[in-house]
């Protein structure tokens, strides 16, 4: 049994003993912290329920503070939705136009051509529609503008050629118009025919041979020849009354938007049917011979479009 | 008037719970500071949380060793020191040995300040944290091989003395509880 003495020592002696245990510690977590940090990571690891039963609390009254939060706002964020709305709608108005404006220009697009040659595109501005005038303007911009005489089509077939050239705008005389005169060609007979428009109703089908007389229902083709392209559809033979045919447009010539306009040399390859885009390059036919200009070319204005010729 | 074997019995029947009252009077002081020690190294997110952590367990070693002794034991002291020191972020050790430096103290002022009053006992208080802060500082300038701002040792110490007075009366009003147990 220790003293009374001896255990007063002792005692004063535990203080000092421990102080001397924790700077120990303390040195060697200085020295080696690797080893108490561990061992600190891995109570923090095992202590991770407990951690999270103990911020339970605050977490549910973060997430009621939320949803008050929420309820107090609800007026201006019902005014935010509001606005975003109405912004939605207004994006949604602008793809359905854009998706709308995609379609027309793809759907111009499914016409073949060999990339090398001329062409120019554009939006109808105005159309002329009246008893003596069956016209578009075509706004081209600042794109190199086409010859007269050139041919002009929508996504489908023909719908007239270049009667006037501007500085951006050119002037689209429709088939329909009293001064179009188109040389065609009838399918599958061959027979050769002249498209008259009369500003009135849908184009004539005029002199043509007597043994390849017009067909209802055969297709109806320009005549390839020089200054004019061949091959490019334009309707389809139908019968108004006994020996007066007239060809129906396949081209929707009461809504004209987007408009190709191909220079009097561009060979166009029809497509196969409307709304496909063609894989395949078009066929070139062969160039018609060279021949020296005549004077009265600028006369071609007021000549009909195109002579019929061998080309 | 009861016989004395009567009362014996009685004292046998209650013994285990008075035992357990006892043992229970003696570690509430070390429970505590481990349960504080636990609680405040959860992801609160509040600011000053590791600053109040220390706060908290070193007013509590000093308000128990200065007034009620008996209860906080050097070997529970240490005890809890070790357990806490597996959950603050300060350099290993240094919250053990801070709370041995301020259970010395307190021991060897205690006749002193008991008879004061509570300005005095704080004062003293401050005194003792504003060492303790200045070592850890200079303890993590030198693992950081920088100065690093003093502002942390001075929100620290302001931290620590200030949450004191709460803690004093907390601890003024259980310690009555105890007392009347």
């Amino acid at each position: 049994m220790l003293s009374i003495h001896t255990r007063q020592v002792l005692a004063g002696l535990v203080l000092p003993i421990l102080i001397f245990f924790a700077v120990g510690l303390a040195f060697v977590g200085q020295v080696w912290p690797q080893k108490l940090v561990s061992l600190r990571l891995a109570v923090t690891g095992e202590m991770a329920p407990i951690y999270y039963g103990l911020t339970f609390p605050q977490r549910e009254v973060r997430h009621w503070e939320e949803m008050l939060h929420g309820v107090t706002d609800l007026i201006a964020e019902n005014q935010n939705l509001r606005q975003q709305n109405k912004q939605l709608y207004y994006w949604r108005d602008m793809a359905t136009s854009l998706k709308a404006e995609n379609k027309k220009l793809k759907s111009v697009l499914h016409w073949g051509i060999d990339p090398s040659l001329r062409y120019v595109s554009g939006w109808v501005v105005r159309e002329e529609s009246g008893p003596y005038l069956h016209a578009a303007l075509l706004d081209v911009g600042d794109q190199l503008s086409p010859h007269m005489g050139s041919l002009a089509v929508d996504d489908v077939g023909l719908i007239g050629r270049v009667s006037e050239v501007g500085p951006h705008v050119v002037r689209i005389l429709l088939i329909t118009d009293a001064a179009s005169r188109i040389p065609v060609t009838m399918l599958p007979s061959g027979g050769d025919a002249m498209m008259v428009g009369d500003s009135v109703s849908l184009p004539h089908l005029m002199y043509y041979a007597q043994d390849t007389r017009p067909v209802e229902g055969a297709r109806v083709e320009t005549r390839g020849q020089a200054g004019i392209t061949g091959g490019v559809l334009i309707g389809h033979v139908h019968y108004l009354s006994s020996g007066q045919p007239i060809v129906i447009p396949a081209a929707d010539l009461k809504h004209l938007d987007v408009v190709r306009v191909f220079d009097n040399d561009t060979v166009l390859d029809p497509p196969p049917a409307a709304g496909r885009v063609r894989e395949h390059g078009p066929l070139i036919s062969v160039p018609p011979k060279a021949e020296g200009e005549p004077k009265w070319q600028g006369l071609k204005r007021f000549w009909p479009f195109s002579r019929i010729g061998n080309g | 008037m009861r016989l004395p074997s009567q009362q014996q019995q009685i004292l046998l029947r209650w013994a285990p719970q008075r035992i357990m009252k006892a043992v229970w009077k003696k570690i509430v002081p070390g429970l505590f500071i481990i349960c504080w020690g636990i609680v405040l190294s959860a992801p609160f997110g509040i600011p000053g949380q590791i600053e109040l952590q220390s706060g908290i367990i070193l007013g509590t070693v000093w308000f128990w060793v200065l007034y009620r002794p008996q209860v906080m034991s050097l070997p529970l002291l240490f005890l809890s020191g070790l357990i806490v020191e597996l959950f603050v972020v300060t350099p290993p050790g240094f919250l053990l040995l801070w709370m041995l430096v301020v259970y010395g103290v307190a021991q060897g002022v205690r006749f002193r300040l008991a008879q004061g009053g509570f300005f005095r006992s704080w004062g003293v208080y401050a005194l003792t944290v504003l060492g303790g802060v200045f070592l850890e500082w200079c303890l993590m300038s030198i693992q950081a091989v920088a100065i690093i701002s003093p502002f942390a040792m001075v929100f620290q110490w302001v931290l620590t003395i200030g949450v004191y007075p709460l803690l004093h009366a907390g601890f003024a009003w259980g310690r009555r509880i105890f007392d009347n147990s």
